[in-house]
């Protein structure tokens, strides 16, 4: 307990230290959040023509297509602002043989590199979602009870934690060899993917979503659930399924960066 | 038992080999061609607490490896470390809280925030109490003399103000040990300076055990008492920083510039070398035991007319290789 | 001739260096394009009807040709501006004895043709493979393509170079090369065609130039407009490559001025 709140504490002033060097450059940085958030429009305005054009995909209409993608980028956007630095920083840290100085501090590897890279850049993706998703249950016709509220916030922490996952497997490969790029490539493969509704795809893109890069349960599973919608692919209890598997898959992604990282070898003087 | 224990300590690293060609290529990600590369051989040290101790070694030498196998960074390949009672890649964030660190090309500092953030950051990284925080920080800074820029964006300072609040970053938690590698490198000889003399003072009131690396002739001579000397993975010398000059710090270069010459340089006496004359330059080469650098000076005042002149001390890139010549012929001989 | 021939040389070498990434490249290249036609195949497959008069089959060649398109007309120009104002090496590229303009252009174009013979080609022929589709690609519609496609590659080139030149005026191209590539990637067609738009948005696009440059060049190709819409098509694409051809002359002009007196 007392190492959470350690780190935790870390956290907090590694964000107030991060915002304070991101005023220096506060119109790079505005600039660039209203690109983002511009270039995330344009992906929901099309999916929108596309699926308006003809009513519905595979059952969902546009805006529950909509929504499937808003969970995603959502959780993406949270995982991203704890994570992404990481995976940012990592493969240039091992080959220059910077990441020593991680090494010399007192500090557990891991939890020391997620409080140290915090960044606000996805401010534009999390707004940007959480917009759509508020038009969206709107159109939807769902109440946002508190019932339904506490439920939306379990399946975006939950999502986090997969892309966090995957923001660790990435980085902790950055140990094991030495470009990630394909293991990059993956990751934002199958991330498109999870924007649409997994059941459009073919049964063996559908089996890997699942069991080999868990993107279904970030939003498809529990989303269907909420929902209604009845297009279970494999079965009912997948949505419930849902937090175990994130947590589970976090879990084992913490633990291959661990493993992985007492393969970094200080290359560099 | 000594501060710092290195027994019998080798490190291997495998290296991968890419064969050249498209026809590799899946054999080059299937199964790596490796070579092993053997950077530390068997060394064994002591150092006690509050020692200054220099590390010399060309590049490939074994000093980083040995640096980072004390600091707990890599594990060795075989042997054992001890620092101050613990091992320090096994219990890596024990040793940590033991050791500051400073790795000369490369900063430990947030670039866009005055060094003040970053002094904050390690108080927090290093939980050192406020009291101890605030009397340090003060105290460094009045020593260091950066009073000035403490509150500018590091960013903007310049690599010498850089490099001090980098070895005072290190010092805040008041570690007993300190490993330095390359501290002065590119640095004016103000900084140079004030960075020895901090590191000395702090070794005088806190007994700070001082572990340096450096090509730096100067650095070594005015901070360190002992000087461990590495050459291909194993210790060539280990002993006073005395008995290193009197063994290896032979000759040392001078250089003069001239309006005339007084008489022919024949007569010049035989432990003057000249390297050079002309153009109203004199390079010489004199032996250190034989003559002060006044009595040079005087001597070569005898024969020209003297405008400017500069010494040059040994190179201890030079000394390491007359080193390394000399053990290669001994070994031979022996054959 | 022979300057055409060093640049390609050199873009050559560039690319040859990786050869994993270039392989997982095409793959990657290939899984996008499947991921599109599984997304047509799932708004296809439920509702089963034709809209506008495109069916899947449609919608599946489009789909594959947008991205061979897009792949021969894209450039990089406004990045290539924006690096070599900034680092200055525009002083050295205003000294070589070619116009800047033809000297991106032909950098332009010789990427683009690594790209489409090593990344493009292969990841398309793959996809056509395994979907087993069948295109009825006749030659008259593949010679005005090929005439289209090409004004399309001016067009692009011409807007992408006059809108990179802000950066000497502004010090910096990063907002505005994203709003453009916001924008091509609404208007272009190369994601979702334009005949699926509500009329609002269709009217915006026929003012812009975007649709020319991927989406017009592949209707025709596909044979879906008759000879009138063909002309008003590649009449607008005429039009459109002389007025952004002079407006960039004229902005070039001031620009170049600017950069002479204050070096950069």
């Amino acid at each position: 307990m007392r190492t959470v709140y350690r780190y935790a504490r870390l956290t907090f002033i590694f964000m107030k230290k991060t915002i304070k060097s991101m005023l220096t450059y506060r119109w790079s940085f505005l600039i660039n959040c209203i690109s983002q958030a511009l270039d995330y429009s344009v992906t929901f305005l099309l999916m929108w023509i596309m699926i308006s054009a003809f009513e519905h995909m595979n059952g969902w209409n546009a805006y529950e297509v909509m929504l499937l993608y808003s969970f995603s980028l959502f959780s993406y956007g949270i995982a991203g602002t704890f994570f992404f630095q990481i995976m940012n920083r990592l493969p240039a840290q091992i080959w220059r043989g910077t990441f020593d100085d991680v090494l010399v501090k007192p500090v557990k590897v891991l939890p020391y590199l997620i409080s140290s890279g915090f960044i606000c850049n996805y401010i534009a993706h999390i707004t940007l979602s959480a917009v759509v998703m508020s038009i969206c249950f709107r159109a939807l016709q769902i109440r946002i009870v508190l019932p339904v509220f506490i439920r939306i916030t379990g399946i975006l922490f939950f999502g986090s934690l997969i892309y966090a996952g995957f923001f660790l497997i990435v980085s902790g490969a950055a140990f094991l060899v030495t470009k990630i790029n394909s293991f990059f490539n993956i990751m934002y493969f199958f991330r498109e993917i999870s924007y649409y509704p997994i059941s459009i795809f073919p049964k063996i893109i559908q089996i890997i979503v699942t069991v080999l890069v868990p993107y279904g349960f970030i939003n498809f599973y529990p989303l269907q659930e909420l929902l209604g919608k009845d297009d279970f692919v494999f079965h009912e209890t997948m949505a419930v399924l849902a937090p175990i598997v994130s947590v589970l898959f976090f879990t084992l992604a913490c633990l291959f960066f661990i493993k992985s990282s007492k393969y970094y070898k200080s290359s560099g003087s | 038992m000594a501060l710092i224990q290195v027994e019998h300590v080798s490190k291997d690293y495998k290296i991968i080999v890419q064969r050249p060609g498209a026809g590799n290529l899946l054999k080059n990600i299937f199964c790596p061609d490796t070579r092993l590369v053997h950077a530390v051989k068997d060394i064994s040290f002591d150092i006690d607490t509050g020692e200054l101790v220099g590390f010399i070694g060309e590049n490939g030498a074994g000093k980083s490896s040995t640096i980072k196998m004390i600091s707990g960074i890599l594990f060795p390949t075989s042997g054992n470390i001890t620092v101050s009672g613990v091992c320090p890649y096994l219990k890596r964030e024990t040793n940590a809280r033991n050791i500051g660190v400073v790795f000369g090309q490369r900063s430990r500092l947030n670039w866009d925030l005055p060094m003040a953030d970053s002094f904050e950051l390690n108080k927090e990284i290093y939980r050192i109490d406020s009291g101890v925080f605030r009397k340090n920080a003060a105290m460094f800074v009045e020593m260091l003399q950066m009073q000035d820029f403490y509150h500018t964006p590091v960013r903007q300072l310049s690599l010498g103000q850089r490099m001090k609040a980098e070895v005072a970053l290190a010092l805040l938690h008041e570690p007993p040990i300190l490993y330095l590698d390359e501290p002065t490198i590119g640095l004016d000889v103000m900084a140079k300076q004030q960075i020895r003399e901090f590191i000395k003072e702090r070794n005088r009131q806190e007994g700070t055990t001082t572990i340096l690396t450096s090509h730096d002739m100067k650095d070594l001579e005015s901070v360190c008492k002992r000087i461990i000397i590495l050459e291909q993975g194993r210790v060539l010398f280990d002993d006073s920083i005395e008995r290193f000059r009197q063994e290896y710090a032979k000759e040392a270069l001078a250089e003069f510039t001239y309006t005339v010459k007084k008489s022919d340089r024949n007569i010049l006496p035989e432990h003057i070398h000249v390297m050079e004359d002309k153009e109203h330059r004199l390079v010489v080469r004199y032996l250190l035991s034989e003559m002060t650098t006044a009595q040079l000076v005087g001597t070569i005042a005898d024969y020209y007319e003297i405008n400017d002149f500069s010494i040059k001390p040994p190179d201890i890139e030079d000394m390491v290789r007359e080193i390394y010549a000399k053990k290669e012929k001994n070994s031979t001989q022996s054959l | 001739m022979k300057l055409c021939k060093k640049i390609l040389a050199i873009s050559l070498k560039e690319k040859s260096i990786f050869r994993f990434d270039y392989i997982t490249g095409i793959l990657f290249a290939f899984l996008s394009i499947v991921l599109k036609v599984y997304l047509w195949k799932g708004i296809y497959g439920s509702s089963g009807k034709a809209v506008n008069g495109i069916v899947l089959n449609d919608m599946i060649v489009y789909s594959i040709f947008a991205g061979f398109t897009e792949g021969i007309t894209k450039t990089s120009v406004m990045h290539d501006l924006n690096d070599s104002v900034l680092n200055g090496s525009i002083a050295s590229d205003l000294l070589l004895p070619i116009g800047l303009k033809k000297y991106m252009l032909i950098r332009s174009i010789t990427k683009n043709i690594w790209g489409t013979i090593y990344t493009t080609i292969p990841s398309v022929f793959a996809a056509m493979l395994f979907f087993g589709f069948h295109a009825e690609i006749r030659f008259f519609p593949f010679l005005l393509y090929l005439f289209s496609a090409t004004m399309g590659i001016v067009i692009n080139f011409l807007y992408s170079f006059l809108f990179g030149l802000s950066v000497i005026w502004f010090r910096n191209s990063f907002f505005l090369s994203n709003v453009n590539s916001v924008l091509f990637n609404l208007f272009s067609g190369t994601l979702v065609p334009l005949w699926f738009f509500p009329k609002g948005l269709g009217i915006l696009s026929e003012l812009l130039p975007f649709r020319y440059i991927v989406f017009e060049p592949v209707s025709i190709l596909l044979n879906k407009k008759n000879p009138e819409e063909i002309a008003a098509a590649l009449g607008i694409q005429l039009f459109w490559s002389f007025a952004l051809f002079f407006a960039v002359t004229l902005v070039w002009n001031k620009g170049r001025h600017k950069i002479m007196i204050q070096g950069g």
